[in-house]
């Protein structure tokens, strides 16, 4: 290689210097022997063919000179000769112009200098080019054998001089920029609509972009390296529309009205502006702009796909971006995908302890909307609701929540759960359960190849069959809901049961007639309460002897055995509602003969008006709450008035009263009312809340006079009393589950009495078939297991070999 | 007693039903009835007496357990018996036997009781509970006007300490029984 540049350096020289002398003296030489023309006809064409600076056309005798080398079998060797020339010569000469353009170490970093230097180094190479092919196009016009020849080896230079490192990084940055050019138009045009120099300025830079893009395709295909662009674009094009749809769409779930659908907006900005760019660059192709849809809308669904748990948590306003990824969603790569990374959200964000459960449970029915929509066969649902619903059976107010959402009761605790009580409503939403034997459905197709194996179809029910379902049986929904309903039923004070016949209406129709019986019987107690109360208070039906009882108390008669347990506690009551009850009571005996009301003191409620000194309150209170306050009054000076009220003990006290005992003690008030401490620190408490009571040190003081500062002060202790109103006057369903382990305790001692030892599968069927239905044995073998796991560590119980039994 | 213990069903018509009352009754109602017995027996735990369905498919056949009443000779030690039930129950009494080998006057090698309300004062008031508290009493107070047992009879009469040395020769421990 040393050698080659001297050599050629000097041919150059040497034909610079004085081609036409030379010329004339070969041809004055004349007809010599043939190999002796053959050695000057070489030097004589080489010298010419030789690249140099000035091109001229060759004189009239090169051609007899080339020809007659031709004759001699020469051509092929003139060609070798040549090419070695030109790649010397390209060494030497173009390739250092071409590196001269990346000499500026700022290049890649500025656009404007790396599209200079992409251009020029085109330029370049196209002059080079038009240079080398020159002696070709005048000696070989008709050999288009030998000009592909030299046509290939040049290639090669080309490449070599385009594999610069610093060449791909310009070609790059421009076709990025001559991209996101096209791609921003839209948003450029609608900002300066109004301007109309504006337009027809961008129209002129259009034009010129355009022509920049003709000009810079017309070298490429000169020099033949469309390949390396089109790779370029390509791989710009992949960036490209990532960035453009990061850029635009992330995070924009919700949409203006007027704004088409994302996958529109793609489609014309791909097959408008970029088409024509990427076109103007490449070539014109139709399979193209459609590859380059598709990777647009992978893209696209790579995103909503990741943004799956925002949609949820903004639906029903993020559908816009919900249809998105339905129109994305195509492959079972995409399904798959779509619910691995929703899962993982919802593990990471929602199911945890931080969330409440409330929250937890919007966020599924949400779930359930969503997916309804995305996926109507529901497979996809099943899929991602499983975690969700397991961890919903674990947390311990789920079914509290629910019934209280179904049920519609406005608790601060549970938050607000009314959409599943108007879903409930929804009646005509509700199929009954999906039949998949009907034979005759000539729509039915098989499940989807991605459904697991114990997929169930549920296409009729709507999402308060989902809830439904979370348990194995709706037991455990039914024992609260009777509770609700009996907790709603005692706190009803005109026995008006419109409400709530309409909720358990609507119950049946989900969990059938036979589980709510008792509430029916509930309800009807209610109704007959009404009458018989009315009866009582009819005068024209006066029992002798018996004075007549208030208009304003009223009680509900309960039977009992249909009625959840209620809490037995004692709770003294003023004396004169004692008296009313008494009335009320031989009232009642008297209509119903041989029957006799047993009181439930606590149950009510008591509507109070309170007197003070520079104000007047009224309240509508429970009764341990209104008795409490009625220690506070003056026996010997109150106008003992017992008022209106409805449902079991309902009383009103009028106290039309002057406060002389300003002070009691706790200790006071729960020997006086039979309380225990905590529910009457409750009540001092609510009192005090409403300003009527004060406390000081273990002391209540009532007072008189309105105090402002009371609010403030109190304000935190409240925070933490605030379950106040979660008090339930019927046994809770969690007070019921100890109660019922009691039970099942007795029967394992009782078999494992007898039977020695039994292993755990054992003794949950056991429990499963001899409990009776009323009882209901509902507990799973790891509940069981849970349970006989603390009573051998109560050291009751031993496992040995598997199978348990009693310690001695 | 005689009408107390027929099946209302077999009322008018008892004649033909005294052949195969058995199989005339459905078994529905025995296991619901054996089933609210053995709850109360649960819910009751009288200290003593216990008994348990041996399998849960078949609720008449039933193994208890009887500890000895204080201040008998049986004091401290506990008994196994084994309750069948038949399918008319309660308008028939149940079988019950001594599992455990047991020395009383009224109870056989081979365990076999014979204790009037079993046999022929049987009524359908009683239950599983009154049956094992009955047992339970009959171990502090044998009748010994009709013995299965002679020699038993003769030892509780006559030799206290002879009847509480052939007791405990025959005792055997639940748990030794279990592993037989």
């Amino acid at each position: 290689m040393d050698r080659m540049p001297t050599k050629v350096g000097s041919l150059y020289n040497a034909v610079f210097l004085a081609p036409e002398v030379r010329a004339d003296a070969r041809v004055m030489r004349g007809n010599a022997d043939t190999s002796a023309y053959a050695s000057a006809d070489w030097e004589l064409v080489t010298a010419w063919m030789t690249p140099k600076a000035l091109l001229h056309p060759p004189p009239d005798y090169l051609n007899v000179s080339v020809q007659r080398l031709e004759n001699l079998g020469l051509t092929s060797k003139l060609l070798d000769w040549y090419i070695d020339a030109v790649r010397s010569h390209f060494v030497m000469h173009a390739l250092p112009a071409v590196k001269g353009h990346f000499s500026d170490p700022t290049l890649p970093f500025n656009l404007q200098k790396s599209t200079g230097a992409v251009q020029g180094i085109l330029t370049l190479l196209c002059d080079a080019l038009n240079h080398y092919m020159h002696p070709l196009m005048h000696l070989f016009h008709d050999n288009l054998v030998a000009q592909a020849r030299f046509r290939h080896s040049f290639n090669a230079m080309i490449d070599i001089a385009l594999s610069e490192y610093e060449f791909q990084i310009c070609s790059l940055m421009l076709v990025d920029n001559v991209l996101s050019e096209s791609g921003k138009k839209r948003s450029t045009d609608e900002d300066s609509a109004e301007e109309e120099d504006d337009d027809a300025m961008m129209e002129d830079k259009e034009t010129q972009r355009h022509e920049f893009l003709v000009a810079f395709r017309t070298r490429v295909e000169t020099l033949g390296v469309q390949d390396l662009i089109e790779r370029t674009v390509a791989k710009v094009y992949h960036f490209f529309i990532q960035r453009y749809i990061h850029e635009n769409y992330a995070n924009r779930v919700e949409r203006e009205e007027d704004e088409p659908p994302a996958l529109t907006e793609l489609r014309e900005l791909i097959y408008g502006p970029i088409a024509r760019t990427v076109q103007a660059l490449v070539r014109e192709d139709e399979a193209v702009c459609e590859r380059m849809f598709e990777l647009a809308t992978e893209c696209l669904a790579r995103l909503r796909i990741g943004e799956m748990f925002n949609i949820v948590i903004g639906f029903p306003d993020s559908i816009p971006g919900l249809e998105d990824l339905k129109s994305c969603i195509k492959t079972q790569e995409h399904r798959t995908q779509l619910v691995s990374s929703f899962q993982a959200s919802c593990q990471q964000r929602l199911l945890h302890c931080g969330v409440n459960t409330t929250d937890i449970i919007l966020f599924y029915i949400s779930t359930i909307k969503v997916f309804r929509l995305l996926d109507p066969r529901g497979v996809l649902l099943d899929k991602v609701s499983r975690p969700i619903r397991r961890y919903l059976r674990e947390r311990d107010d789920t079914v509290k929540c629910i019934v209280n959402g179904l049920l519609e009761v406005d608790d601060p605790n549970t938050g607000d759960l009314s959409e599943l009580g108007k879903e409930l409503a929804n009646v005509s939403g509700h199929k009954g359960d999906a039949d998949d034997d009907n034979y005759a459905d000539m729509n039915w197709v098989p499940d989807p190849v991605d459904a697991a194996p114990d997929f169930r179809n549920q296409r009729s029910t709507d999402f308060v069959g989902e809830f439904l379902s979370l348990y194995e049986n709706k037991e455990v929904f039914v024992k609260e809901i009777v509770t609700v309903i009996a907790n709603r039923l005692l706190e009803l004070k005109n026995y008006e049961i419109d409400r709530e016949i309409m909720h358990l209406e609507l119950i049946k129709l989900r969990f059938g007639e036979a589980d709510l019986h008792n509430c029916d019987v509930m309800i009807k107690d209610i109704s007959e309460s009404k009458r018989v109360d009315a009866n009582i208070h009819d005068q024209a039906i006066l029992a002798p002897g018996i004075e007549p009882v208030n208009r304003v108390f009223h009680a509900t008669m309960l039977s009992r055995l249909f009625w959840p347990a209620f809490k037995n506690e004692e709770l003294v009551l003023p004396p004169e509602i004692t008296e009313q009850m008494e009335r009320y009571a031989a009232k009642f005996s008297t209509l119903k003969s041989g029957r006799k009301l047993s009181w439930l003191t606590k149950l009510g409620s008591v509507d109070v008006t309170l007197e003070l000194e520079d104000r007047t309150l009224r309240f509508s209170v429970s009764p341990d709450r209104a008795s409490m306050i009625y220690l506070f009054q003056s026996s010997s000076k109150s106008l003992k008035i017992p008022v209106c009220g409805g449902g079991w003990t309902d009383y009103l006290t009028r106290q039309r009263v002057l406060f002389i005992i300003g002070t009691l003690t706790i200790s006071e008030m729960m020997q006086r009312l039979r309380l225990d401490e905590a529910t009457t620190r409750r009540a001092a408490l609510f009192w005090v809340k409403n300003g009527v009571l004060k406390e000081e040190g273990d002391s209540y003081v009532l007072l008189e006079k309105a105090q402002e500062s009371t609010q403030k002060e109190l304000t935190i202790r409240f925070l933490v009393l605030m379950d106040e109103t979660a008090q339930s006057s019927v046994q809770t369903a969690e007070e019921k589950a100890t109660e019922e382990m009691r039970v099942y305790w007795s029967y394992i001692v009782g078999m494992l009495t007898n039977l020695n030892s039994l292993p755990i599968d054992r003794i949950q069927s056991f429990l499963k078939m001899l409990i009776p239905k009323e009882l209901g044995y509902s507990r799973s073998i790891d509940e069981l297991r849970d349970f006989l796991a603390v009573m051998i560590a109560e050291e009751r119980l031993e496992l040995a070999a598997g199978a348990y039994r009693l310690r001695k | 007693m005689e009408s107390q213990n027929a099946h209302p069903a077999a009322g008018y018509s008892s004649l033909k039903m005294q052949d195969a009352p058995a199989s005339a009754v459905d078994g529905h109602s025995v296991t619901k009835r054996l089933q609210s017995e053995l709850m109360q027996l649960m819910m009751s735990n009288v200290p003593g007496i216990s008994a348990f369905p041996v399998s849960d498919s078949n609720l008449c056949q039933w193994t208890g357990t009887i500890a000895g009443p204080e201040g008998t000779p049986y004091e401290g030690l506990t008994y196994k018996i084994s309750m069948t039930f038949p399918a008319n129950y309660p308008y028939r009494a149940p079988v019950i036997r001594f599992v455990s080998p047991m020395w009383h006057p009224n109870v056989d090698m081979s365990g076999n009781i014979c204790l009037d309300i079993l046999k022929e004062k049987w009524s359908a008031i009683y239950n599983v509970q009154t049956i094992l508290l009955s047992l339970q009493s009959l171990l502090g107070e044998p009748n010994n006007a009709s013995p299965l047992n002679a020699q038993a009879a003769d030892q509780w009469d006559n030799n206290k300490a002879e009847y509480k040395k052939s007791l405990m020769a025959h005792y055997k421990d639940i748990e030794e029984l279990a592993d037989e």
